[in-house]
């Protein structure tokens, strides 16, 4: 065997590799997307129907569209807070600051369940004053404020600080070099922040599960969750895991799309 | 030792070939270079004798042994990269000492080609530092150890040079050819630095592009180059654009008219009356004469002298002649008097020019 | 001047400084005081005691070893699948890379429907259940156990290890193979010898990252692990002591030593990977 064949081997068999650790990632979504829409007939086949998904719009978009506010709302205050503090830790030397940022992506290194725990014997004694949606919005936008700070450091990381310089030589002060200068050249790179950031809070479900009971509020995920506990594999609850993977999935598919993976290599990705 | 024979090698990457049929000799324990811009495919080439590339076409033999299907490992050779490849998470020792693990030779005899090595780079006593604690001078030496260490019956050089400053490459480049004496072992080296080449091969092949576009020995791609790419990549040169007007094969000379000069060029085979041709003429080989000159020079021409750039050895003068802006290179003490000469007129005169055929366009 | 300077950089950065104290220190310290006191006193009269901590070490013994078990398993489980995976995105591939670095992406969206989804698959009548079928492992054994809790974690936390493998191997230069390769050695010594030495860094911060996210797994392990696996990871037990017993005493320091674990992780991950953002 010569060499162009046994590279072509080798080739083929990484490919193959690749392939089937994607298929194991993807296995779970894809189970799930087939069990929502096998509908059981009384005469015992199992058809294809999207019944289900009519079933749960009632009661099931209600939380939906709450979770996506949440979401929206910490996005919003995450990149209002996290891209000047990245701003800071990129471009200025002060002391301590290794220690800041160190704590300040604390929050990724403790178990959701403790930090969730902590959160809602905080609500009861501390702020008793911040139940329902803002006590979400808040907890969220302290839990993932580290994505943002990641990601536009990263973004930072990248940028060069001659064009800021440029633009203050030719007679731009510091806030309007930022607004014209620096922002849009930073943006992409925080639309990386701001996907993994929609990603990961509009899932999130262990701190919705802790804090439903002070605030009263039933996000989508923790929705499926109890339905899973109830109602296990009726195809109703796969319809309702499904839809929210697709919402997921439907965002990262545009944004791949529209502005690809070069803003989350070096953050998440290689 | 060894007789490398590279035949019509092709290497494409998507849609366009970094190399291009190539054919290369290498005569058993002689220094051959490959020599030309980056992106030539000089180091494509080099990789592809070494095994680290598979060509699209083409075969590779050492003396008669068809070698093309061998790894890298199979093939006994010492490669030295561009950028320093010293394993570092070994020390000195142990990375010299790879190339022997790998085959499995006695420790007794691992100690002594340490040693021996290290002797031959002049860096004894080395063995235990770490390659981060080395210069980049000391560490290309240790480099060159490791890969002498093996025995190889080709060193393939990828150029070892150029992240070294430029004193140091000075000194390096006379290490190796020195080393190579030596060893006798047959040397392909790459590299763009045409004084580098100059200074220590045999034989150069000039590429551009993905092809070969001459090939020979420092003085005869000086004084001869056969294409316009050649005739400026090495050394700085004139060109002008000509005529042949007359053909003389008993006196060997060849009368080519150029905006409105005439001039006389040595005569060769290939030439015919009326065929374009361009003109060289190197800066260093005009020079300024007086009018009781003439007689001694086969081409004189007259013209205004425009800036003139003192760079210390020389001193640079742009003669406007019918036209034409000439280069002229002025060496020695005279270079002195030439500081402040704008508008001068002069009387140049030169003998040595050479003619590149089937070349119309003069190169940028 | 240096104090405006101060300021400037003060005011960029207090926002984020107030957010983590009010929410991340605050509650933190909240539970750490809790963790002394018995019960739900806190709620109405504190009465503080060790008893927490003493009721950990005499009867939380096991669910402590158990939960690091599986977390360790699915660790190396990730870095003995995900090694590989990082090496041919880095080393080998051309094609289709961006496919699947975004497919890459799938396991952020949650542990609930890796949990879910596997959760299906193993069940009896599952789309695979053949597999089980052929391998002839009883149904029953196969779900609700150890090691389909760890492949689900795995699978939660592959991408980490890829990512921390892959930055690693991609700072290896290639000539270093290729160097190794023209000295005689074969492929696969190359290998051994040269880039996995070298890629130690990433493999070691890639398990620590694994297991540090892990540790915080909940749904995983409930869906997939069943009673007796399961029910006796720390996560759960701090959910179960909590708000269904009540016990936020007995909650809050489980919490605490949870805390104090994954801290440590987080400590050794920094020193490893020498911080190399800041």
């Amino acid at each position: 065997m010569n060499r162009r064949t046994s590279s072509l081997l080798t080739s083929s068999a990484a490919y193959l590799y690749l392939v089937i650790c994607c298929a194991v990632l993807l296995l779970p979504f894809i189970v799930t997307l087939v069990r929502s829409v096998s509908v059981a007939q009384p005469d015992g086949t199992v058809v294809f129907s999207l019944a289900p998904y009519g079933e749960i719009y009632q009661h099931f978009w209600p939380k939906v569209n709450t979770s996506l506010q949440i979401a929206l709302f910490t996005i919003v205050i995450d990149t209002v807070i996290g891209i000047p503090a990245s701003y800071a830790l990129t471009r200025y030397e002060f002391r301590g600051k290794k220690s800041l940022f160190a704590l300040l992506n604390g929050v990724w290194y403790v178990p959701g369940v403790c930090y969730a725990m902590a959160l809602v014997l905080a609500y009861y004694f501390v702020y008793k004053f911040f139940l329902g949606f803002w006590g979400f919005v808040a907890a969220y936008s302290c839990g993932f404020l580290f994505l943002m700070l990641l990601t536009c450091m990263v973004a930072f990381r990248h940028f060069d600080p001659r064009y800021e310089e440029a633009a203050l030589c030719l007679g731009a002060g510091r806030l309007r070099t930022f607004l014209h200068v620096t922002l849009p050249l930073i943006g992409p790179g925080v639309t990386a922040g701001i996907l993994l950031t929609f990603v990961l809070s509009f899932n999130e479900f262990i701190t919705a599960l802790l804090l439903t009971g002070p605030t009263r509020l039933k996000t989508a995920p923790l929705a499926v969750y109890s339905d899973i506990r109830m109602f296990g594999v009726r195809e109703t609850v796969a319809a309702e895991a499904t839809v929210l993977q697709l919402i997921s999935l439907i965002v990262v598919v545009l944004y791949l799309k529209f502005i690809g993976t070069r803003y989350l290599r070096g953050v998440i990705l290689i | 030792m060894t007789r490398v024979r590279a035949v019509n090698i092709t290497k494409r990457y998507e849609a366009v070939a970094a190399v291009n049929s190539i054919n290369l000799e290498a005569e058993d324990g002689t220094f051959v270079t490959l020599l030309g811009p980056s992106g030539c495919g000089k180091s494509t080439t080099l990789k592809v004798i070494a095994g680290l590339i598979y060509p699209d076409e083409g075969e590779i033999y050492f003396d008669d042994r068809n070698v093309t299907e061998l790894p890298p490992d199979k093939r006994n050779i010492g490669f030295v990269f561009q950028r320093i490849a010293l394993f570092p998470h070994m020390n000195v020792q142990k990375n010299i000492a790879f190339g022997l693990r790998m085959k499995h030779r006695p420790k007794e005899e691992i100690e002594r080609k340490i040693k021996e090595v290290l002797y031959i780079v002049h860096l004894e006593g080395f063995e235990k530092r770490m390659p981060s604690q080395l210069s980049g001078g000391q560490a290309q030496r240790i480099e060159i150890a490791r890969v002498l260490a093996t025995d190889p019956d080709i060193l393939l050089f990828d150029e070892p040079l150029s992240n070294i400053d430029a004193k140091l490459r000075d000194e390096l480049k006379y290490e190796i050819r020195r080393i190579q004496r030596e060893t006798g072992k047959t040397m392909i080296y790459v590299t763009h630095d045409q004084a580098e080449a100059f200074a220590i091969s045999d034989k150069i092949y000039v590429m551009n592009n993905g092809s070969i576009e001459q090939i020979g020995t420092p003085v005869e791609l000086y004084v001869n180059p056969v294409t316009p790419f050649v005739a400026s990549f090495i050394g700085s040169n004139n060109f002008l654009k000509g005529r042949i007007l007359d053909l003389n094969p008993s006196t060997k000379v060849a009368r080519v008219s150029s905006d409105g000069m005439d001039i006389e060029a040595p005569y060769s085979n290939g030439l015919r009356v009326n065929d374009q041709v361009l003109v060289c003429i190197r800066p260093e080989d005009i020079s300024v004469i007086g009018e009781g000159e003439r007689s001694k020079y086969n081409n004189v021409v007259q013209g205004k002298i425009g800036e003139s750039v003192f760079t210390g050895l020389l001193t640079r003068l742009n003669v406007n002649v019918e036209g034409t802006l000439l280069k002229i290179d002025v060496q020695g003490s005279e270079r002195f008097s030439y500081l402040n000469v704008k508008g001068k007129e002069v009387l140049l005169g030169f003998n040595r020019c050479s003619l590149i055929t089937g070349a119309t366009e003069i190169p940028a | 001047m240096k104090s405006g300077r101060r300021t400037k950089i003060l005011t960029m950065l207090s926002p984020a400084i107030l957010l983590e104290i009010g929410l991340f220190f605050i509650p933190l310290a909240m539970l750490t005081i809790i963790s002394f006191t018995e019960k739900e006193s806190f709620f109405f009269k504190p009465v503080y005691t060790l008893s927490n901590y003493t009721d950990i070490f005499n009867f939380y013994g096991f669910d402590f070893q158990n939960t690091f078990t599986l977390v360790a398993a699915a660790a190396f489980l990730d870095l003995i699948l995900g090694y590989p995976f990082a090496y041919i995105m880095v080393r080998r591939i051309r094609r289709f890379a961006d496919l699947f670095r975004s497919i890459m992406l799938i396991p952020l969206f949650g542990e609930l429907y890796i949990a879910y989804g596997l959760w299906f698959v193993f069940l009896p009548g599952g789309p695979l259940s053949f597999i089980f079928d052929f391998l002839g492992i009883p149904v029953s054994k196969a779900l609700y156990s150890a090691p389909s809790a760890v492949l689900g974690l795995a699978i939660y936390t592959f991408p980490f290890v890829v990512y921390n493998v892959g930055i690693s191997l991609q700072e290896i230069e290639r000539s270093f193979e290729e160097a190794a390769r023209c000295l005689g050695a074969g492929a696969v010594q190359a290998f051994f010898r040269i880039t996995l030495p070298l890629s130690f860094p990433g493999m070691l911060s890639g398990w620590l990252m694994s297991f540090g996210w892990n540790l915080g797994a909940y749904a995983i392990p409930v869906i997939m692990g069943g009673v007796i696996t399961g029910q006796r990871i720390i996560s759960v037990k701090v959910y179960s002591t909590g708000l269904v017993t009540m016990n936020f005493g007995l909650s809050a320091a489980l919490g605490v030593l949870l805390v104090v674990v994954s801290m440590i992780i987080f400590y050794v991950t920094l020193k490893v990977t020498k911080g190399v953002l800041v």
